[in-house]
């Protein structure tokens, strides 16, 4: 009895769930969640009730948009913050050398498995819990019903298993916590969208009812690629197989934790190498074996040739050892971002397709993909800067050399403009389809006024909001030890501050509803439209102005200022907003740029000589 | 432009410039925890200071105010007369800080590596491959200078951080726990590369573990416990504080009658211990001297083919003047 208790003890488990429970930072993503979860929910619920004033009986029956509203933020923060928290659970134990420790015990590898797993998945299950309060709201408003519950619940819990059982499977194959958090998202958002593609391609095909039976193939296979899927498509199965699915859906989960099982021992010990690095050598041995053909025979256009450092050491090895630092390798990335960013804009045009918001949406999806491809990058890079030289252990040996602390930051941060530079290319060809895009889809209704905006628009966004994440991530990761942490908090704050004016507006601006829940795919002519134009007003336009809300991966969220040929101009201010807008953003990189060598002293505790005696030097 | 800037900064120059270090009423608080109470040194130009003490004494503490990396202490604390928290920047010029571990940039060579730090202090740029090269010869690394730094084994990573630190020519070495995790071999030659910059006049604060290379090494040497120094001064000062015993190992080629119950006689003479191949004599150095006891035996009528003084027991001194609590 006492060995099967013993053999039930979970010591890996209790560790980690005491570990966590002791750390502060467990306590601000829990009440940053809870806040989250729940202002997600008022705002459903006061939006679907038309306004704090309207609160009757009306809003019986109404209970679906609440449940819907809930269960979606549960969904994205699973497959926002699951991957983030789990990816690090054996890579952490690699980087601190203690798993081999770990092996030698009586803890047999599934144990090890099971343990690190059930650690990470069991605070989301309670994260998920945290929804029931809402839920039973939603219940009891009534226009739900018992089944839609139920496969709410099991849909959550199932994809809670499936991130987590992904992202153990990276952490035991990869030798560090960021190579195994940035596969872990990229392997999710291959199988998500997957998913999508699939479902899109049923529901094109297809777009009625069948049954149960009649779809139970494409359930099982939606159901087991992405359950958050499955549940979006509630409305074309008829009859659900949820059994079914759940079936096949947990497959996926105990692969994933075999795989890790099999990968954990031989992979405990690997030696740390540059990720990107590697991926850059791959290309060039890609690179090679095509350029060796008959037509260019092994021509080299570009010899690299890298100087020793002369005046600026630190720009010298942003510039010239990291990875997209050559000439060679940054045409190799446009190359490798170009290539299927112009193929994917002009596939549209190559398929005959005929209707021009289709265009138009494939023009903005790869707007908001360069986007988020770029945040990704960037965040990954500047969060590396101070916490890559903790990692390596240089800062200290670096703050003791005479350079001027500003000197440092700036150095440091060469590589990271160097990138935005880089980035500005493939996100400058998405703006230009997108605007020809938009351009042919108004068959010149459109004033070249506007046209010019929204140009202005896509100039000006990129060149605040880029240096805004590099900033933000440099602060990140100097307050924070580790990169995975500070990539962590700065994906938090960029989610605080996306997210959360999307959630405070509808509060405020009933009206303007409909324009945030279509994702602001409406028409100019929609009246909820106009009543949101005409409602925004002051309160909307300072919200606007200190979130960068509605810019953030929205091209076209904010209302043009100059209205459609023979309208009335109805909101020149909102044009006058998004300058205060990027005023302010502007401002507040400023002020990021000009604060960091002071938070670098501060953090790093290096003395730092008097101003004036700084001055004084200068001089 | 500031002329009073420029009086101060001269003041701050001025004071105290015979010596190299020079720390007084060092306090180090991380929160309420007290890392360093109150401690004074005052280390000469060309002198090697050991620093010793256990785990979390306050050793790097101290060492890493002296880099200019702890802005915030309490009391003063000088490098070649510049004060620390004055003029941090021109400390900077002064010193050359090797920490208690080797950070790599893993995509460096060591050519690159020592450029990318000539460039950090600021080298002209003409100058800096003879200096390199200068570093590197040193330190015996010519033959590794276009290898990976990361390729390095330990010890010849640690050799090369002293070539970092070597390149703008510093006054003051700080050395923290340099020979840690080194192997014999390596730890040798650290040593002896130690004794050539002392024969340079560098004037050197070393940590360490290791107290019989200290011994051998340091002309002063301070004992750290609990945030506060428990002894300090030369070797002999502090064995002859302590009362501590000197050990010689003598062995001989023939055996005197009554050689035993001389020695034993002998004053200051405590113990003597007879091995198959030598004897192994303990005495208090202030009444004996190792000469006398030289001629001691050759007076009796012994024929000294060893004679071999042991190195002064330093991990005697440190467990007789630590009680072992960190804090």
């Amino acid at each position: 009895m006492n060995a099967l208790l013993s053999q039930l003890s979970l010591p890996l488990l209790s560790k980690e769930l005491t570990e966590q429970s002791s750390r502060g930072r467990t306590f601000i993503l829990r009440t940053v969640y809870a806040i989250a979860l729940y202002g997600v929910g008022l705002g459903a619920f006061v939006n679907q009730s038309g306004g704090w004033d309207n609160l009757s009986f009306n809003i019986l029956g109404t209970g679906g948009r609440l449940f819907t509203a809930v269960v979606q933020y549960q969904l994205a923060a699973i497959y926002l913050l699951l991957p983030m928290i789990t990816a690090g659970t054996i890579t952490s134990e690699k980087e601190r050398d203690t798993l081999g420790i770990l092996l030698i015990t009586k803890l047999g590898p599934w144990t090890i498995v099971l343990e690190k797993f059930l650690s990470r998945v069991v605070p989301m299950l309670l994260y998920i819990l945290m929804s029931l309060p809402l839920l039973a709201v939603a219940y009891s408003l009534g226009g739900v019903e018992n089944g839609q519950v139920l496969q709410a619940g099991v849909v959550l819990v199932l994809c809670v298993l499936q991130v987590g059982s992904l992202a153990v499977l990276c952490s035991a194959w990869f030798r560090t916590t960021p190579q195994a958090v940035v596969s872990a998202y990229l392997l999710i958002g291959l199988t998500q969208f997957c998913g999508v593609l699939y479902a899109r391609s049923m529901t094109q095909a297809s777009p009625v009812l069948y049954t149960g039976e009649e779809r139970l193939l494409d359930q099982l296979v939606i159901g087991t690629v992405s359950p958050g899927v499955y549940l979006s498509l509630n409305q074309y199965f008829r009859e659900s197989n949820l059994a079914t699915c759940v079936g096949w859906a947990i497959l996926p989960v105990f692969a994933c934790l075999f795989a890790a099982r099999l990968a954990l021992w031989p992979r405990a010990f690997l030696t740390a190498r540059s990720w990107g690095l590697m991926l850059l050598r791959a290309l060039d041995r890609f690179f090679h074996v095509i350029n060796q053909n008959v037509v260019t025979r092994g021509v080299v256009i570009f010899r690299d040739h890298v100087p020793l450092p002369t005046a600026r050491p630190l720009a010298w090895r942003e510039l010239n050892k990291r990875s997209l630092g050559t000439m060679r390798y940054l045409i190799r990335f446009l190359l490798l971002t170009e290539a299927p960013l112009i193929a994917a804009l002009l596939w549209p045009l190559a398929t005959g397709e005929v209707y021009e918001n289709r265009r138009f949406a494939t023009g903005e999806w790869a707007l908001q993909a360069v986007w988020l491809l770029a945040v990704f990058m960037l965040l990954v890079q500047s969060t590396a800067l101070i916490t890559g030289e903790r990692s390596r252990q240089t800062l200290d040996v670096l703050l003791s050399t005479p350079m001027l602390t500003r000197d440092i930051v700036m150095q440091k941060m060469a590589g990271v403009h160097y990138l935005i530079k880089i980035l500005l290319v493939p996100m400058g060809t998405a703006a230009i389809f997108w605007l020809f895009w938009l351009g042919a889809g108004q068959h010149n209704q459109q004033p070249p006024l506007d046209a010019i905006w929204q140009l202005v628009r896509m100039i000006v966004q990129p060149l605040i909001y880029l240096p805004l994440i590099a900033w933000g991530g440099f602060y990140c990761g100097l307050y924070c030890k580790s990169q995975t942490q500070a990539m962590l908090l700065g994906v938090v704050i960029l989610a605080v501050l996306v997210g959360v004016p999307r959630i405070i507006l509808p509060m405020l601006l009933p009206a303007s509803a409909p324009y945030f829940n279509s994702g602001s795919n409406m028409s100019y002519y929609d009246p909820s439209y106009r009543a949101f134009q005409e409602d925004i007003a002051w309160t909307g336009h300072l919200i606007q102005i200190l979130f960068p809300c509605s810019n953030f991966f929205d091209a076209r969220s904010t209302p043009s200022p100059y209205p459609y040929r023979g309208e009335t101009p109805l909101m020149p201010i909102a044009g006058m907003a998004e300058i205060l807008h990027w005023l302010f953003y502007g401002g507040v990189v400023y002020w990021l740029r000009t604060r960091a060598p002071q938070a670098l002293t501060r953090s790093t505790q290096r003395a730092e000589a008097p101003i004036e005696d700084l001055a004084l030097e200068l001089a | 432009m500031f002329p009073r800037l420029r009086r101060k900064t001269a003041t701050t120059e001025n004071e105290a410039p015979k010596l190299a270090v020079r720390v007084d009423k060092l306090w180090i608080r991380y929160g309420k925890f007290q890392a360093v109470r109150g401690i004074s040194l005052a280390i000469p130009p060309g002198e090697v200071f050991g620093f010793i003490g256990p785990n979390g004494a306050g050793k790097s503490s101290t060492i890493r105010v002296l880099a200019t990396l702890q802005s915030k202490f309490d009391g003063y604390v000088a490098v070649n007369g510049l004060d620390v928290k004055a003029r941090p920047d021109l400390v900077r010029e002064q010193i050359g800080y090797v920490p208690d571990f080797f950070g790599v940039y893993e995509d460096l060579t060591a050519r690159e590596y020592l450029h990318f730090f000539a460039a950090a202090y600021r080298l002209p740029y003409h100058k800096r491959a003879s200096v390199v090269d200068d570093v590197l010869q040193l330190t015996d690394l010519t033959h590794k200078i276009d290898f990976s730094v990361d390729a390095l084994s330990r010890g010849m990573k640690q050799r090369l951080s002293l070539a970092r630190v070597l390149l703008h020519d510093p006054a003051v070495l700080l050395l923290d726990e340099p020979a840690s995790g080194l192997d014999p071999r390596a730890r040798i030659e650290m040593r002896e590369l130690l004794k050539a910059l002392k024969e340079m006049g560098k004037t050197i604060v070393i940590s360490s573990h290791i107290l019989h290379e200290l011994a051998q090494l340091c002309t002063q040497i301070g004992i750290i416990e609990a945030g506060q120094i428990v002894a300090q001064g030369s070797v002999a000062e502090i064995y002859k504080h302590l009362g501590l015993m000197r050990i010689v190992h003598v062995q001989l080629a023939n055996d005197p009658p009554g050689l035993l119950e001389h020695l034993q006689s002998l004053p200051g003479v405590t113990h003597v211990e007879e091995t198959a191949d030598r004897w192994s004599i303990r005495f208090e150095e202030g009444e004996l001297e190792i000469e006398d006891l030289h001629a001691a035996f050759v007076h009796q009528g012994g024929r000294v083919r060893m004679f071999q003084p042991e190195v002064m027991d330093m991990e005697t001194a440190f467990m007789k003047l630590t009680e072992g609590t960190t804090q």
